[in-house]
């Protein structure tokens, strides 16, 4: 019964993992947002620029990277 | 480009961690998690902390690249890389013989190519003369009358402007031992040696035997003697100057076996070749030619060896291994060399092609094959 609820909640999980949000498609216009930035001065990220744009995702502030 | 981190944190918990690691970039706030969803960077169950994932957008606005993979310790070269991979190409380098050139070039565009055809550096602007020194600064001679030297991240450093008795100011050289070496055009044609705190330290009048400033002179360059090598475009003549102005030896290009006058063999360049011989390309005259110490022809290739390849011959410069390096400044097919290169017998062995580009007016070759040109460049 055990062995049985955990199979089912790593099935589950994967399921879950599986129909997580997919990435945007890479040769598309990237999706465009605003957010602040930690001045609190709002930015836009997406649509045309004067230069390239990197969106580094990180997990946690304070751990690096 | 612009780097942006973001994570699910507050603005004010992004502000400590800024100040806390001096970081160069900005951090964005999503702590209602709308990039984290649009991006796919959110975690299934609604985990408090994004995927750690990289994405790489163009000035168009299109996502060119994911990084899934981030490492963290290398990431910003990493990225800079990526991003040098995905952007067109400048132009193209055709060599069967697999050479592949860094160059700067000088002209309607001040810039640094790569190997790989990507621009590198790049500032605004035409120029004429153009070094990159051996602390990776650039030396150019912007528009017409100032020269400057420039950082890699464009900061100016060192800057000369053209005196109001004169027009144009072509030639910039470092010399060895700090100065500038400066040439203007005009109303008192004179060659310059400026001081890197910009003051005139050596002057010398030039005899270009025209008052149209525009051809009075081009590419001079001091000599290990002390003497100074300018080329004079309508005086069909390579003058060598000692620095008291005495002109000590002159090298003709009207000779009968060049053509004589009517093939406008204007001198551009007077390069200095250890053994003793000149190298001088011959804009409208469409040739370069080494001349001895006596004046006579030791060498020449012109458009009967080239397949018509020279058009207006203005920069060269003569490599290590005795291959030339000759910009073609009037070139305006987009299928035909903008740069092309010359063994000593006279074969091509590679061409810079780039149909977006006219007018390279000067060329310094930086690397070949990954590896730095040695010495003091001949050019």
């Amino acid at each position: 019964m055990h062995i049985a609820t955990a199979t089912t909640l790593l099935l589950v999980s994967s399921v879950l993992s599986a129909q997580s949000v997919p990435f945007p498609e890479v040769g598309k216009p990237a999706p465009v947002f605003t957010a602040k930035d930690q001045n609190g001065k709002p930015v836009t990220v997406g649509g045309k620029s004067k230069t390239w744009t990197v969106l580094a995702f990180y997990p946690k502030a304070l751990t690096g990277g | 480009m612009t780097v942006y981190g973001i994570s699910f944190d507050t603005v004010e918990l992004q502000a400590k961690f800024a100040r806390r690691e001096s970081l160069n970039f900005r951090l964005l706030s999503d702590p209602e998690r709308i990039a984290g969803k649009k991006y796919g960077a959110t975690r299934p169950g609604g985990a408090a902390y994004p995927k750690r994932v990289t994405f790489i957008i163009d000035p168009d606005g299109i996502l060119r690249h994911i990084v899934k993979r981030v490492q963290v310790g290398t990431h910003g070269a990493d990225v800079a890389k990526i991003i040098l991979d995905l952007r067109e190409p400048f132009g193209t380098q055709v060599s069967k013989a697999g050479i592949r050139h860094s160059f700067l070039i000088t002209g309607t565009i001040t810039a640094i190519v790569d190997e790989e055809n990507h621009i590198v550096w790049q500032v605004k602007g035409r120029s004429r003369d153009g070094f990159v020194l051996p602390n990776g600064n650039v030396l150019v001679s912007m528009g017409s009358n100032e020269v400057r030297e420039y950082t890699r991240a464009k900061k100016v450093v060192f800057r000369y402007e053209l005196s109001k008795d004169n027009k144009e100011i072509g030639t910039a050289v470092r010399l060895e031992g700090g100065n500038t070496l400066v040439v203007e055009r005009g109303k008192k044609p004179r060659l310059l040696e400026i001081s890197p705190k910009g003051k005139v330290a050596v002057e010398v009048p030039l005899q270009p035997d025209t008052n149209n400033a525009h051809m009075q002179t081009r590419m001079a360059r001091k000599l290990a003697n002390g003497n100074y090598l300018v080329p004079h475009l309508l005086a069909f003549a390579v003058k060598e100057y000692d620095p008291s102005g005495k002109v000590v030896r002159t090298l003709r290009t009207d000779l009968a076996e060049l053509g004589g006058r009517k093939a406008e063999n204007w001198p551009f360049t007077a390069i200095r070749l250890p053994g003793g011989n000149t190298l001088v390309n011959l804009t409208h005259g469409n040739k370069i030619v080494e001349l001895d110490p006596e004046g006579r022809v030791a060498w020449r290739v012109d458009n009967s060896h080239v397949g018509g390849r020279f058009d207006d011959a203005c920069g060269a410069q003569r490599l290590p291994n005795g291959n030339t390096v000759i910009c073609a400044y009037h070139q305006r097919q987009p299928d035909k060399a903008k740069l092309f290169e010359v063994t000593r017998d006279k074969q091509v062995v590679w061409e810079y092609k780039n149909p977006k580009l006219s007018g390279i007016h000067e060329i310094h070759v930086l690397t070949t094959n990954g590896k730095p040109i040695a010495g003091p460049p001949l050019k």
